[in-house]
């Protein structure tokens, strides 16, 4: 017992009165913290489940347009819609250029904001790749989750496997959120990212390795 | 203890100043345990039980109505000088439940966590909300200085024992209410001084000032993303208080010499608008370290207007017949922003319509007026032996769309009945029993906290609410 909460009982002992029932908020937030540090500290969330694969992509082969969805742990069916443009350059390690342009929280189909543009990105010989994007800045038109601008840094862990794998590439996010500071060192460990090429009409987003369809308001 | 933060380090002569004030509301403070709601919204007005209104003469007048501090008890003999000093307790039992049934606003549950957000939450909490105030009468002129806790709310929820040592989620076992409270409390506590002055013992002005404590420490549970889904299931713990000033005013009219009283008075609202509380938020969201934030706690408690009659139509009878205007449309919002902010602008839609300190969470309140009346009666079986019987009406504060668990209303009836017993007039001793019956509420579909943006944006709380309140109150009264 507290010695806060030893006072008060005291207090309204001294009333004559056995309390029940003594609110104490401290208490049950650690409670809570011990009990998901004994869960592991997973708390049920699921990961993209990227994987090597057995033939890499080579140069050229992965570029296209694709549709690029960002589902975060806060809020995973809420996904960052943003059209993506690969472009890939032969080297040892592969590299390639990445540039991410928002579109609307609206209709997943207007650009917003500004293009992010990341260049010489390394594919692992297995075709595996961890790309630390460092800091993206993601605006409020584009964010489905909140209303508003968004700063966080950004790693993306998956697998750039040749042939029609390239029609869909998917792993996971790592990172930590820098704003809005209500939000300030979320741990986004859990988010997943996917990327679905296309010619033409946009697709819709999808969340995950499962392909679930992202969710957005009714409204939108 | 946070005594020492009570004295507030950001106004340092104010703090110096308000040092016995602290110690005398550190020393009654942790008596005051807190309380719920008898009135409406969370006003807990009810020291001094059915003694308690706008033409008393008793100490408690300084809250109710100064100008009673300067009336002469008829049951009294005239004297030169008087010194009355009360001290009360209210001990309220206090049940409740909440049931919330999916909705489509909710997240779905996983399957391994089936009704972790549906189901039945429930609460028995005793609490006690006590009360001392001391008057000096010199002729026509009196002076006095009171403790009391009109304001506040407290809860612990029971846990749901189906989610005890659950394998997969840490989280619902804090119950199904858990997304708008687990425990908390939430009050204000007045150090008041008042005087008044009795014009040709038939017309008594009186005005009072408060010193005021408020406090919020409340924990919930969190999503950054303002749902109820289990998987990313979180905490947020706030933990805020501020010094405030208020003042009251009060006239008490003698309309027939020892027979009618007509008494009106005016609480002003604490920190006369807007109060900011200081203190910290904690945050724990989904596997990341729990962070603790300075903050602010914007919100406005209400001014209150009170009218009554008091009539003596022979020697041993009393009736009394009084009521309250409360103005809760003031609190429309409790706005949590960084520290360093100073205003908390929000859109319909419940978006932050500034640009800079965004709120970490605004709670949407809406709140809206509600009155009060009360009739009652006494009975002098023998001069030294009291009966006295009430009943009231409350009228509810809190809209469907926006109730929850954490501040709930409801419209209300209440008894009471008890006794009070003095010994050669100088010491008394009052026991009564008062049970609240409120009307259930079933706001299931109606709750409009998911559908705000963020940051206003919360869980479903529609759901059938339910709650019985028992208050014993005693007193006893010393005068000389």
């Amino acid at each position: 017992m507290r010695f806060s909460s030893l006072i008060s009982v005291t207090g309204a002992l001294l009333l004559g009165v056995v309390l029940g029932g003594c609110p104490d908020p401290e208490g049950q937030f650690a409670e809570f913290e011990k009990r998901q540090a004994a869960l592991g500290g997973d708390g049920g969330s699921n990961t993209g489940g990227a994987s090597a694969c057995e033939t890499p992509a080579i140069e050229g082969e992965a570029d296209g347009i694709y549709m690029f969805a960002l589902s975060v742990i806060i809020d995973p069916p809420k996904a960052f819609a943003l059209d993506a443009t690969v472009v890939t350059h032969a080297g040892d390690p592969l590299t390639l250029d990445l540039s991410l342009q928002p579109l609307s929280k609206a209709d997943q189909m207007t650009n917003v904001g500004e293009v992010i543009a990341f260049t010489d990105l390394p594919i692992n010989a297995g075709g595996s790749f961890d790309w630390d994007l460092g800091e993206v800045a993601l605006v409020n038109a584009g964010n489905p989750i909140s209303a508003f601008d968004v700063r966080a840094t950004i790693q993306l862990h998956g697998a750039l496997c040749g042939g029609d794998a390239l029609d869909f590439i998917c792993g996971t996010v790592t990172g930590t959120v820098i704003e809005p500071a209500a939000l300030e060192g979320y741990d986004l460990e859990g988010s997943t990212f996917t990327m679905q090429r296309y010619e033409g009409t946009k697709p819709f987003p999808v969340i995950n390795c499962e392909k679930d369809p992202a969710v957005y308001p009714a409204a939108n | 203890m946070r005594t020492i933060n009570w004295l507030g380090s950001t106004h340092p002569s104010v703090a110096s100043l308000m040092r016995p004030v602290a110690m005398i509301g550190a020393t009654l403070g942790v008596l005051a345990v807190s309380s719920t709601a008898y009135a409406s919204g969370f006003a807990t007005a009810r020291f001094g039980g059915e003694h308690g209104h706008p033409t008393t003469d008793n100490p408690t007048a300084l809250y109710y109505n100064p100008a009673g501090i300067a009336e002469d008890n008829p049951d009294y003999e005239k004297k030169f000088w008087r010194v009355r000093v009360m001290a009360d307790a209210n001990i309220a039992l206090r049940w409740a439940s909440f049931s919330h049934k999916p909705s489509e606003y909710d997240s779905p549950d996983p399957e391994d966590g089936k009704e972790a957000n549906s189901g039945e939450g429930t609460l028995f909490n005793v609490v006690v909300a006590p009360m001392a105030a001391a008057t000096f009468q010199i002729e026509n002129f009196g002076v006095g200085v009171g403790f009391f806790v009109p304001f506040g709310g407290a809860s612990a929820w029971d846990k749901n024992d189906k989610f005890t040592d659950d394998p997969n989620y840490a989280g619902p076992v804090d119950g199904v209410q858990r997304w708008h409270t687990i425990d908390g409390t939430l009050r204000s506590i007045y150090v008041t001084v008042g005087a008044a002055y009795d014009i040709l013992d038939r017309i008594s002005i009186g005005a009072s000032v408060n010193i005021i404590k408020s406090e919020v420490k409340t924990v919930r549970a969190r999503n950054a993303s303002g749902d109820n889904a289990v998987p990313t299931e979180g905490r947020s713990l706030i933990d805020v208080s501020g010094w405030n000033g208020s003042f009251g005013l009060g006239v008490i009219g003698e309309v027939a010499e020892n027979k009618v009283w007509i008494g009106f008075s005016y609480q002003a609202q604490p920190g006369l608008g807007e109060m900011a509380l200081e203190g910290t938020l904690k945050n724990k969201y989904g596997k990341s370290d729990a962070t603790t934030t300075d903050v602010k706690l914007l919100q406005e408690l209400p001014d209150i207007y009170r009218l009554g009659v008091r009539a003596r139509p022979v020697p041993v009878v009393e009736l009394r017949f009084f009521g309250d205007l409360t103005n809760w449309s003031v609190f429309d919002r409790q706005c949590i922003i960084p520290a360093e902010g100073e205003d908390c602008p929000i859109n319909d839609d419940g978006s932050f319509a500034g640009t800079d300190n965004v709120p970490y969470l605004n709670l949407a309140r809406n709140w809206g007026p509600a009155f009060g009346l009360r009739a009652g009666g006494s009975y002098w079986v023998i001069p030294a032996l009291e009966l006295f019987l009430g009943a009231g009406y409350d009228s509810n504060a809190v809209p469907d769309e926006t109730l929850e668990p954490a501040l709930t209303d409801f419209q209300k009836a209440s008894l009471a009945g008890g006794l009070r017993f003095s010994i050669a007039k100088t010491f008394g001793m009052a026991f009564s029993y008062t049970h609240l019956f409120y009307v259930p509420r079933d706001t299931s579909g109606l709750s409009k906290l998911p559908t705000y943006e963020a940051p206003s944006k919360s869980p479903d709380s529609g759901g059938n609410y339910t709650q019985t309140i028992g208050v014993i109150n005693t007193n006893a009264e010393v005068s000389f």
